[in-house]
């Protein structure tokens, strides 16, 4: 058969080579130009690995990327031990208000992290708003600037996440094991921890996981709350963008440092899961228990503790709005002047973040919906695994990296991008492809394969069964699909701060120049980060109760 | 549109699937206008050497002619055929209306034609109160005849059935057998039927090619799979068969462990060792 007549009987195969060379220059180039920078020594001629043993020997690279992992490590324990309970407890007993903590836990997930430090900033900074009636009650109270605010911040952004997936594997268990160990002769507690627990472990690595690559990546809330504390994306930053002493060099170097941790993170938790993936044989769910009353009130304000600490940025973001600003200092009285200054003089930002997160979702979703087809119903022997790797490579590249790269290559003729918003559009692009491939994918699966066959065989060509059949039937996930995404990029900082250009700032630029203490409009940017939170509440809200499974990242 | 029967013609299809030989150098006709049926147990090939026709299929080596053209590297879409699916495939979101009008919409057929066909061929199947309900608010047996309507109405050269009774119970099952044979009859339209199930095989065929192992074992009417089975597989997948191995007699008696069987065998046998198939309705000798 010729290659005519191959392409002619499957037309897939010339969508999967296109989207092949397209993730090819867009993914994986960038990255092989910070390769090359990375092993280039100052002069820009000799090739070395200096570049990289002096994230080990000099203090201040060093430091960097051991604060990283210090942080990584302690926020994720920390979250773990706070939610993990909790959602034990939840999952396990019958207790008021389900629904509802189920929602707050989803909606926690699309908190933007730096909205969080912001708020914490504003609370308890040095000149914050409970910090004077801390230090007036005696306590030795000084900021929550530092080491201990990017983790506190970090917690409180990462526990609505590992609640769901905590719960999710917790009443995914089959309740018969454990009566077994009862019947056993084991109490019921040892039988939460001998088997409950380690039943549930895939689920609870899986959330440790994504907590742990999400702190490694995050650049917002250690650049607006960790003060001096210095760690790699903020460094990265600094080196490639500071206006005195620019090194990309090192910023390649770290660059691919931070990749190689997010690799090695992954490849931990493939490692750790593949010997423990159990099969649930029965098909019941947990059927919850009835505590008695003191443990329920017990569970429950524990619960509404738990929830107010992570909602507690978003009511004081929500309440300075309110406010009328001098500078930093809020005041009195109630006022609408932010709002009227966000609709008539400043909405430019809110409408360039709506128009960036709608063209970036917009190409993700179809070229996601056209990577899961190939995926889920091609097998080619190169381009299948060969786009399978290009797809995922990004869910590895922190944002700053990504930016850093697409910088590189297309801040030079003949396709100078930077300064535009076609960079940002591409950026957020690239950023988001693995999950509105992920979501199609099982959306994908739910689709009989025969059924698209049927449209074939009454004459339809591939290109209108995928339009009349297929796609079709995939919407609601898609749509779903597509709500996250648009999210996501929404609220997206890291990539953003680095590629943005006077016209195209966006809310998230807005909000972190007001907590960067820069442009003093605090006013503005409380009332812009409002918009931000209701822009990303209300659809996932809106998905959530249409489709209940949506919610829990990726 | 029609132009009256076709003839169907598979050579030496190869067809494996990683490792696995799924069909090894299978070739057949098919009549044209007959009923043609593909029988053999799971695994056997007989549902890819159905898709291999469809064009679902890309055979590794030979040919698939449809009437007399070589459509081996033509894709689905542009072979003229009919398929029913095992799992009926109705598109769920679209009306039964709209299920059987698809293929003809996608043709250009439109308005009062589009119409007038597409309720000729549901009172065809008869389904003619229904075509406003979607394919989930159908029974099982309505499905089936929405698929064969969607099928049909576009005068394919050939109709292809993958196991299309499989999903009924029992007493359905029989019901859209004779309405099958019935819709066939009156448009005379070559039709190839895959089926593990001998029974519908035997009632409902002109032809019968019997598969095993990716070959082909045995073709003919069903009269002949079914009295005078070429191997050992068909006769056990015609009826259950039991076997019973011995000597034949001088008298044309088996003799199985010194028991006499007065079977009348053919005298020709004498003195060999033959396996006698015992079916529920009569006893053939397969093989010696």
């Amino acid at each position: 058969m010729t290659f005519v007549e191959r392409l002619r009987r499957d037309p897939w195969l010339l969508v999967a080579a296109f989207l092949g060379v397209a993730l090819f220059l867009l993914v994986l180039v960038p990255q092989l130009w910070i390769v090359r920078s990375s092993l280039l020594a100052q002069d820009g001629q000799s090739v070395t690995l200096g570049n990289f043993l002096r994230y080990l020997t000099a203090v201040r690279y060093r430091t960097a990327l051991l604060n990283s992992v210090l942080l990584a490590v302690v926020t994720t324990v920390l979250s773990m031990a706070v939610a993990v309970p909790l959602a034990f407890v939840h999952a396990r007993y019958r207790l008021p208000g389900r629904d509802l903590v189920l929602t707050l836990a989803t909606l926690a997930t699309a908190s933007p992290p730096f909205l969080g430090a912001y708020a914490w900033v504003m609370l308890l900074g040095f000149n914050g708003i409970l910090s004077p009636g801390l230090r007036a009650i005696g306590l030795p109270w000084h900021s929550i600037v530092g080491f201990h605010g990017i983790v506190w911040v970090g917690v409180w952004g990462a526990v609505g996440l590992v609640f769901l997936f905590a719960h999710d594997a917790f009443t995914s268990l089959d309740p018969d094991l454990e009566e077994a160990a009862e019947s056993a002769g084991a109490s019921r507690l040892r039988a939460h921890f001998d088997v409950a627990l380690p039943l549930a472990t895939p689920g609870l690595l899986t959330a440790a996981y994504l907590v742990l690559t999400g702190v490694l990546a995050d650049f917002g809330t250690p650049r607006i709350i960790g003060g001096p504390v210095s760690v790699l994306p903020v460094l990265l930053y600094h080196e490639f963008l500071s206006e005195g002493g620019v090194n990309p060099g090192m910023a390649s170097a770290g660059s691919l440092l931070s990749i190689g941790l997010a690799t090695a993170v992954l490849l931990l938790q493939r490692l750790v899961l593949a010997g423990r993936s159990y099969v649930m044989s029965g098909t019941r769910r947990v059927a919850p228990r009835a505590l008695p009353r003191w443990a329920v009130v017990v569970a429950t304000v524990a619960t509404a503790l738990f929830f107010s600490m992570v909602f507690v940025p978003h009511l004081v973001i929500a309440f300075s709005s309110f406010l009328s600003w001098r500078a930093d200092i809020p005041g009195g009285p109630f006022t609408l002047d932010n709002y009227r200054a966000l609709a008539l003089r400043s909405s430019a930002p809110v409408l360039v973040s709506y128009a960036l997160s709608a063209i970036s979702t917009l190409i993700a979703v179809v070229v996601g919906t056209l990577l899961a087809y190939v995926a889920v119903r091609r097998s080619y022997r190169v381009l299948s695994p060969a786009l399978q790797a290009l797809t995922m490579i990004p869910y590895l590249i922190p944002g700053t990296v990504l930016a850093i790269g697409l910088i590189v290559v297309f801040n030079r003729e003949p396709i100078r991008l930077t300064g535009t918003w076609v960079i940002l559009a591409l950026a957020y692009f690239i950023r988001k492809v693995p999950y509105a491939t992920k979501s199609a994918e099982a959306s994908l699966y739910q689709v009989h394969e025969s059924l698209e066959e049927a449209a074939l065989s009454v004459g339809a060509t591939p290109a209108q069964a995928l339009r009349d059949v297929t796609s079709r039937l995939m919407l609601p996930g898609l749509v779903s699909g597509a709500t996250l995404t648009f999210l996501m990029t929404l609220t997206e900082l890291s990539s953003t701060l680095m590629l943005y250009g006077a016209a195209t700032t966006t809310m998230s630029i807005v909000i972190y120049q007001a907590a960067m203490g820069m442009g003093g409009q605090f006013g503005l940017a409380a009332s812009t980060a409002v918009a931000m939170m209701v822009s990303v509440y209300l659809p996932l809200y809106l998905v959530r109760k249409r489709f209940p499974s949506v919610g829990v990242a990726a | 549109m029609s132009r009256g029967p076709v003839e169907v013609r598979v050579e030496g299809i190869r067809k494996s699937f990683g490792r696995e030989p799924a069909l090894e150098d299978v070739s057949l006709d098919f009549t044209a206008g007959g009923f043609n049926t593909l029988l053999g147990p799971s695994g056997c090939g007989k549902t890819t050497l159905l898709r291999s026709i469809a064009g679902f299929v890309t055979p590794e080596a030979g040919r698939v002619f449809i009437g007399g053209e070589d459509v081996t590297h033509r894709p689905p879409w542009t072979r003229r055929i009919g398929f029913v699916f095992q799992s009926y495939a109705l598109w769920p979101h679209m009306s039964v209306f709209d299920n059987v009008a698809y293929g003809l919409r996608l043709r250009r057929v439109e308005g009062t034609e589009l119409q007038r066909r597409v309720r000729a061929m549901l009172e065809t199947v008869g389904l003619t109160a229904l075509h406003e309900r979607g394919p989930g608010a159908l029974s099982g047996g309505q499905q089936q005849r929405v698929a064969l309507a969607r099928a049909l109405v576009l005068e394919p050269d050939v109709l292809l059935l993958d196991e299309p009774l499989a999903n009924l119970d029992a007493r359905l099952r029989v019901e859209m057998r004779q309405e099958i044979r019935r819709l066939q009859k009156e448009l005379q339209i070559t039709t190839i039927f895959v089926t593990h199930d001998q029974e519908e095989a035997l009632e409902l065929s002109d032809r019968v090619a019997v598969m095993s192992r990716g070959r082909l074992e045995q073709v003919g009417s069903p009269e002949d799979v079914y009295a005078r089975p070429a191997s050992p597989d068909v006769a056990a997948l015609l009826g259950g068969a039991r076997f019973l191995e011995g000597v034949v007699s001088e008298e044309g008696d088996l003799i199985v462990d010194g028991a006499r069987l007065p079977l009348g065998l053919s005298r020709d046998l004498a003195g060999r060792r033959v396996r006698v198939a015992v079916s529920p309705r009569r006893l053939v000798v397969v093989a010696d």
